[in-house]
């Protein structure tokens, strides 16, 4: 039974796809509760809520593992979604909350449109006439309970997630015109309801007799398959007709009911959900339609506003606080990288920056913002740098630009591959300590927060990656601060220093070199600086004069660090593919050398700095090419290679979640080892460094997927909307956007052979010494 | 917003759409072999279609012969033996991923592999991930121990080429062809009522 009830199989896309959903709707349910609490009561929202939790369940709880081998279990499967999770959702009438939910911007430019196409309304009219509901939901019930069919759905996942849709589906239509969500208006009288309910019960009926008194087991799957509990196949199907035949038919009769109770008292015409009866006139659905549209403006999220959360995040010790924490992980890494076992796997210089390091902040990154530059450890030397009080000069004018970072970006990635520093936990320690003493000795010398804005590769990085962040520092009231004559967010004031990084608020706009100190938060003498949600993207189509920066037009090193940012993210992940380091063993070999070092770096030299400059060159070029537009190449350069950045920034993330993923207990197995070392004996070790991965192999490969659409979507998108500000007329915008359309693309396919390739491990696996 | 009916049922409809799309279906795969001996009765199950060089579940339910309860605490391993004739060559990866599963050993062309309920999302099976790098039929030997007791049991199962192997990706792969297409046609929408 144990083993049983630890049957779970939790899937990712469909877990973040509810989740999303009940977001969405309360959200929404919330706004309109507070609106109309009549008509959004809190039953509303549990109801909904009930169904996207027995969803969930009958998919992802021990159900699904025993379906495979009991009918009976399969059987209560397929009732939580055809009779379960349908109606309870449709309970929530979730049209107006899901609507209200989602940000206006896409319900009003994505949505609206499509709900007034003529095509699409006919269409969704004739799908949801009742006679067709009724029919679509009894013959995809005996459809799929065709012996051959449910047998395909047993052997095939492909053809069991078909079939699941198909119950999902016809059941939603089918209840819809039983429960009436609003503020659907009903197209059948209220008396024929019982009717439907009772005709869908007869088939039904007849379904799960068949089962229940067959003499024969009718899907030979659970013939071969050995009995658990001591039953038969027989007996397990007659058990499972049982299932179909009490709960099923309940599940149409108490409705069918409940209808004809309500029909027959006296008030039943006028009673709708949500409608209040004045004197007999139903007048609720009017004045609810005025009020949703009267709903004002919501300003964005500001995290600063979220009480606890908020404080800690504005207050001086809070940073100190993670910093110092970062510190000592810092500490640890480099002493146990020193002194500790060199092999990457059990050492912690070798799990914890390659292996959790990287995705977290990525995560952090594509899921709020830049909190890794917050708690950045490598700025505390500043301080100490500061309180020698040696004589500060301005950072060299000549060098800035991201020229510099980005060539140390470059050497990175290159000592990355060449050297294997994943798997040499004493280079990446001393990585490390050379960090902290670059930082200190350059922000000793230079003023400001020189090493951050033009020397750290790693800052780079994020800032660029927070591109797509769905979280920005910024003003939340541009009047507040066209009184301001102090400026105090850039030239601080007695109490709190300025931005360091030169961003002046009012004019700064997206994340880039923004670290999140929150240092403009603390000296606004107005309040008036929040963490405030973004479209994530959208900053890149901002073609204005930013504070520091300048325009994205004119950077060129800007483009450049992007372009390196974006085809790193594929080098690296092929790097590590079998065929890719295979490939260049064997060149090594033919052309004679002892080692493949010499090749890597040219293939790096050719991968990360000739073909991105040769692809974006020649995409800008054809784009003016073949567009009536009179932009220079250089700008279109500049501004759509800056378009690739979520692309880019999927592809680190699909990358590192994979190490996550297979090496996620490794960091335990390391820090056993560690206090071990030191002489701690906390923990029984097992001896084993290896485990289960989080997710199965498939679950991996089609999260990466799903991971890499989203990216290649959002750059299409930012670069639609990018030639729209160049060319009004669509043809023009399209023909600028095409070749960046085949450049993302071409990468994107790259991406998804590089997830299809066996993958060789980086210090992930290992066993204790 | 106005809520004309058409609108709403349209809304709704749209709005249910997205719940089916998340529909999951999980399937055990086929029935391999199902076999009685000693103690044991055993039953072995793989997908349906297993694809050289793609990774694969390879699992096992072990029941007591006696009263069909499934056994939890026994030793299961595969011997994996290639198809006859061929040459597996040494490095060839025979887990589904590197850290995905443990090899105890490999010697004469065969690889034994430890399967473990922890790799399986159904408790009650011993599951190995596997990925067999060469097409034919391929023989797994099934050893199972439990106390003293222990019983050995073997079965063919074919593998193929790896033509459809992005075919399980096809849905995936094929979502940002489906947006792209919804934009174009919200575009074409917008562009016409701005028009009108």
């Amino acid at each position: 039974m144990q083993a049983i009830l630890s049957s779970w199989s939790i899937e990712p896309a469909l877990t973040f796809g509810l989740s999303l959903c009940g977001v969405i709707y309360v959200r929404g349910w919330t706004i309109l509760h507070r609106l109309t609490p009549a008509l959004f009561p809190r039953w509303r929202l549990l109801s909904f809520l009930a169904g996207l939790v027995s969803f969930w369940f009958a998919l992802n709880s021990p159900l699904d593992a025993l379906s495979g081998l009991l009918l009976s279990a399969h059987m209560v499967q397929h009732i939580l979604l055809l009779m379960v999770a349908p109606p309870l959702l449709l309970c929530g009438s979730p049209v107006l909350p899901l609507l209200r939910g989602l940000p206006r911007s896409l319900a009003r430019d994505g949505i609206a449109p499509f709900l007034h196409w003529t095509p699409l309304r006919k269409m969704a009219h004739l799908l949801t006439a009742p006679a067709v509901c009724w029919l679509l939901m009894t013959s995809t019930l005996c459809a799929w309970h065709i012996p051959a069919a449910f047998e395909l759905a047993l052997r095939s996942s492909g053809w069991h997630k078909v079939e699941h849709v198909c119950f999902v589906s016809a059941a939603l239509l089918f209840w819809w015109p039983v429960v009436r969500p609003f503020p659907y208006r009903p197209r059948w009288p209220l008396w024929s309801i019982p009717f439907y309910l009772l005709g869908a019960d007869l088939v039904n009926t007849a379904l799960s007799a068949t089962l229940t008194f067959s003499d024969h087991v009718l899907y030979p799957t659970y013939a071969q398959v050995s009995q658990l509990f001591a039953a038969t196949a027989l007996s397990d199907q007659a058990t499972a007709g049982v299932i179909m035949w009490v709960p099923g038919s309940l599940a149409f009769m108490v409705p069918a009911v409940v209808l004809a109770v309500r029909f027959l008292s006296p008030t039943w015409s006028l009673v709708r959900p949500g409608m209040t009866l004045v004197r007999g006139r139903a007048s609720a659905v009017p004045r609810l339609q005025a009020q949703v549209t009267q709903v004002s403006a919501r300003s964005p999220f500001d995290l600063l506003t979220v009480p606890i959360l908020g404080n800690f995040l504005r207050s001086r010790l809070s940073r100190r606080t993670m910093q110092i924490a970062m510190l000592l992980l810092a500490l640890g890494v480099v002493l146990d990288g020193v002194r500790g076992p060199q092999s990457s796997s059990v050492n912690l210089a070798g799990v914890l920056p390659w292996t959790y390091w990287r995705a977290f902040v990525v995560v952090a990154l594509l899921a709020a913002g830049n909190f890794f530059c917050m708690a950045c450890p490598f700025t505390l030397p500043r301080e100490l740098g500061r309180r020698a009080r040696w004589r500060q000069r301005p950072w060299p004018r000549a060098l800035r630009s991201k020229w510099f970072a980005l060539t140390l970006l470059l050497l990175f990635f290159w000592a990355y591959e060449v050297f294997g520093l994943w798997d040499k936990p004493i280079w990446t320690a001393w990585l490390i300590l050379d960090y902290f003493l670059v930082a200190f000795a350059i922000d000793a010398l230079f003023r400001g927060a020189s090493f951050c804005k033009y020397v750290c590769p790693i800052g780079q990085f994020q800032f660029i990656t927070s591109l797509v962040s769905p979280l920005e520092v910024k003003v939340r009231s541009p009047d507040a601060c066209a009184g301001c004559k102090t400026h105090d967010c850039l030239r601080g004031n007695q109490h709190q220093r300025g931005c360091e990084m030169d961003l002046y608020l009012p004019r700064k706009a997206g994340n880039l070199d923004c670290t999140f100190c929150l240092d403009c938060v603390r000296a606004c003498p107005h309040d008036n600086i929040g963490l405030v949600a973004v479209s994530p993207g959208i900053d890149v189509i901002n073609g204005s004069q930013r504070s520091s920066i300048g325009r994205f037009s004119r950077r060129l090193d800007l483009a450049a660090l992007v372009l390196l940012f974006v085809f790193a993210a594929f080098v690296n992940a092929a790097f590590m593919t079998s065929p890719v380091a295979s490939w260049k063993d064997n060149l090594a070999a033919r052309l004679g050398m002892d080692s493949p070092g010499v090749i890597t770096s040219i293939l790096l030299l050719t991968t990360l700095v000739l073909a991105p400059a040769a692809c974006a060159l020649s995409a800008a070029r054809i784009s003016r090419a073949a567009s009536s537009v009179s932009v220079n190449s250089r700008e279109l350069f500049c501004r759509f290679s800056m378009c690739l950045v979520p692309l880019g920034a999927a592809m680190w993330a699909a990358h590192f979640l994979f190490h996550l993923d297979t090496g996620w207990t490794s960091g335990w197995v390391a820090f056993q080892r560690a206090t071990q070392d030191v002489g701690l004996r906390l923990f029984k070790t097992s001896g084993i460094g290896s485990s289960s991965p989080l997710l199965s192999a498939d679950a991996v490969l089609v999260t990466q997927t799903l991971v890499l659409d989203m990216g290649l979507l959002l750059a299409l998108y930012l670069g639609w909307r990018l030639a729209r500000v160049y060319a009004p007329r669509a043809r023009d915008a399209l023909c600028l956007l095409a070749p960046w359309a085949g450049l993302a693309t071409v990468l994107f396919g790259f991406g998804i052979w590089i997830f299809l390739q066996p993958m060789q491990m980086r210090g992930m696996v290992g066993t204790l010494p | 917003m106005k809520f004309a009916p058409s609108f709403q049922i349209l809304a709704a409809v749209l709005v249910f759409l997205l719940p089916p799309f998340f529909a999951q279906g999980h399937s055990l795969g086929i029935v391999r072999l199902r076999e009685a001996r000693g103690p044991f009765v055993i039953t072995v199950f793989t997908s349906s279609e297993l694809i050289r060089g793609r990774a694969a579940d390879v699992s096992l339910l072990v029941q007591r012969r006696d009263s069909n309860e499934a056994l939890l605490d026994a030793i299961v391993s595969f011997v994996l033996t290639p198809p006859r004739g061929s040459i597996l060559e040494h490095t060839e990866p025979m887990c589904g991923q590197p850290g995905w599963g443990t090899t105890l050993g490999s010697q004469d062309k065969q690889t034994t592999i430890l399967a473990r309920r922890e790799q399986s999302s159904n408790r009650l099976l011993y599951t190995a991930p596997i990925n067999l790098p060469l097409t034919g039929p391929w023989e797994i030997d099934a050893l199972v121990r439990h106390g003293a007791d222990s019983a050995k049991f073997r079965c063919e199962i074919p593998v193929g080429l790896p033509a459809r192997r992005l075919a399980g990706l096809a849905p995936y792969l094929a979502l940002p062809l489906l947006f792209v297409t919804l934009f174009a046609i919200n575009q074409w929408l917008r562009t016409r009522d701005l028009r009108k």
